[in-house]
């Protein structure tokens, strides 16, 4: 009798400590959720903004982030034969734009280089770029998104452009990529790290894919320095951006979330601090 | 200063409108030699991690070595000594800095082989990546590009040319030979210096190009003084006075413009450079003799100055010819001629 009270009582501790690790906490926003919740809530608000997310964006950064994205990449300096996989980058701006810098390099250095050429050279270089694609050696950039929507619409916008070569679609999550080891050259998030429940096994994830020598390159936002300006961020943050979002996409939730989950990421330093 | 400029331009240049929190970059790598001095200055003042480079990529890509040497380190010391988190933390920040200096040297030199097909350019950087065995994003480590690796291999040449002149001179005092006349000797070590252009003679006016460039400017001046700095002290050079300043000017005239020339150079074996170069020379030894030699009489002054004015006439405005620059373009260049 007593020794079925004990056990019964060990089983209740056990059951409890169970429970306990598998209810680990996260962050969603402000609000204190369980982990597996997180990642169901971000999905469902990126499925409401898919729509307007490029109006939030703007609303977010009053259009900068477009000139972000355009430094994004002139840092990346990628070269010809590069391979990049874009976590996160549903909507395709970042693989767009990688696209467009590949194909537009050639071009550059060879007006960099030859000022002067004769009228043959010239005519040649025409029946070049006829011939060949517009990447060449290889260049390929790999979308991954955890949204089917955010896909969706990135899908579309990638119809209408004209160079799509080496552009390629998979639907995965972040932190269990649907892909081999050491593939990709640059591995790129951009706006999608502060998103993720488990940051720690997202990095994981990206050093296992990338190649010895690849890059893993971060777009996020993060916390102003200077106090004033911070102030008035902090005004149009809270007070402006979720009423814009009930405005725009008829969703208050979706942008307070947002709003709140760059309060919470870590600021600069401590993200480049090795741990 | 090249870094702490850049550093100040990419703080200044971050849009700091209210709305904009300042997107941060996570990216390889910011120069090393600063990068340490400013992890040093900042551990002395007991605030560590303040400008640690580690980035992720680059971290985690040196995670294992890491853990290998951390581990190799702690079997080496003592046992029972203890070693806090954060100073393993100091400890691996400092490997990863020496690991990555060493990688962007390899990287580096291989990418000078691919130079005469691809230029001075993050083509040639990445093609140096791949043959190392790393990506070719790796050539991504490299801010300024292909300005690095021009920068390289100057300093490269010059620790070259530092290491043969002192070999040279101390195998004469072992000799105990007669120290050669001072304008052979600057011959002599100006030709070696500019002999070592010769591999990569077709793309050597695009790499002069790029050391002209702004963010190269502080390292190219630095490099043409510590270049004509250490041939005068070679050369015996121990002088107190304004001498230093005229001697390495002039110098430093003299190399310009005779890299000039070797450029468009067509000559067997540069042969009419090292006669150009004789020249400059000899024009150039006037002006230091007379003044060292002046007792102050008017002849041997106006001697001094107008040798020196042949010479930087000569640098600077030379007689004009026009010359085939550029053999495949047929271009041609306005090169001084003696």
């Amino acid at each position: 009798m007593c020794f079925l009270r004990k056990a019964r009582g060990v089983a209740a501790a056990l059951a409890r400590r169970c429970l306990s690790v598998e209810a680990r906490k996260s962050n969603f926003g402000y609000e204190v959720v369980t982990e597996t919740e997180k990642t169901n809530k971000v999905y469902g608000v990126f499925q409401n903004v898919a729509k307007n997310y490029d109006t939030m964006n703007d609303a977010m950064s009053l259009g900068i982030h477009r000139w972000w994205k355009d430094s994004f990449m002139r840092l990346m300096n990628a070269t010809p034969g590069i391979r990049l996989l874009d976590v996160a980058g549903g909507t395709g701006d970042i693989a767009f734009r990688f696209l467009d810098y590949i194909s537009s390099k050639p071009h550059r250095a060879f007006q960099k280089e030859e000022q002067d050429l004769s009228w043959e050279e010239i005519s040649q270089m025409y029946e070049q770029r006829e011939g060949e694609q517009s990447i060449d050696k290889g260049s390929m950039v790999v979308v991954c998104d955890i949204n089917k929507e955010m896909l969706h619409i990135g899908q579309a916008r990638a119809r209408e452009r004209t160079n799509t070569n080496g552009l390629s679609w998979i639907l995965g999550n972040a932190e269990e990529l649907p892909v081999a080891d050491n593939k990709f050259d640059i591995y790129s998030i951009a706006f999608g790290i502060r998103n993720v429940t488990d940051i720690p096994r997202a990095l994981d994830e990206a050093y296992r894919v990338l190649r010895p020598g690849g890059r893993f390159m971060c777009l996020e936002f993060s916390h102003v320095t200077n106090p004033v300006v911070e102030r008035l961020y902090d005004i149009y943050s809270f007070q402006i951006i979720p009423v814009l979002g009930e405005v725009i996409a008829e969703d208050w939730k979706s942008y307070q979330y947002l709003v709140e989950s760059i309060r919470l990421f870590p600021d600069q330093s401590a993200k480049s601090r090795p741990n | 200063m090249a870094a702490l400029a850049r550093a100040a331009l990419r703080f200044l240049s971050r849009p700091s409108y209210g709305c904009v929190a300042g997107a941060s970059f996570l990216q390889s790598s910011v120069r090393p030699g600063l990068a340490r001095g400013i992890c040093t200055a900042s551990r002395l003042f007991g605030d560590a991690g303040e400008k640690s480079d580690g980035t992720l990529g680059a971290h985690s890509m040196q995670e294992p070595q890491l853990e290998n040497e951390t581990k190799e380190a702690k079997h080496e010391d003592d046992g029972s000594r203890k070693t806090s988190h954060s100073d393993d933390l100091e400890g691996e920040a400092i490997a990863g800095e020496e690991f990555e200096e060493q990688t962007k040297l390899r990287v580096l030199n291989r990418a000078l082989e691919f130079v005469p097909e691809y230029g001075w350019s993050m083509e040639a950087l990445a093609e140096g990546a791949e043959a190392e065995g790393l990506s070719a994003a790796a050539a991504g480590m490299f801010e300024q590009g292909a300005v690095e690796l021009v920068v390289h291999f100057v300093r490269e040449c010059n620790t070259q040319l530092r290491k043969q002149l002192t070999e040279e001179n101390a195998r004469l005092q072992q000799e105990q030979d007669e120290q050669r006349p001072v304008e052979e000797f600057l011959r002599d070590a100006l030709e070696s210096r500019l002999r070592m252009h010769i591999p990569y003679m077709d793309r050597w006016s695009q790499a002069m190009g790029l050391l002209l460039t702004p963010q190269a400017l502080p390292d190219s001046v630095c490099l043409l003084t510590e270049l004509v700095d250490e041939i005068w002290f070679q050369a015996g050079d121990r002088s107190t006075d304004f001498n230093w300043y005229t001697r390495r000017g002039l110098l430093a005239a003299i190399y310009s413009a005779t890299e000039l020339v070797m450029i468009q150079d067509s000559s067997e074996d540069y042969e009419e450079t090292w006669s150009f170069l004789e020249h400059r020379l000899a024009n150039a030894s006037l002006a230091t003799q007379a003044a060292s030699q002046v007792k102050q009489t008017g002849e041997s002054l106006v001697q001094g100055v107008i040798g020196a004015a042949i010479t930087v006439s000569h640098c600077s405005a030379p007689n004009f010819v026009w010359v085939p620059f550029h053999k495949a373009q047929q271009k041609c260049v306005l090169v001084a001629v003696s």
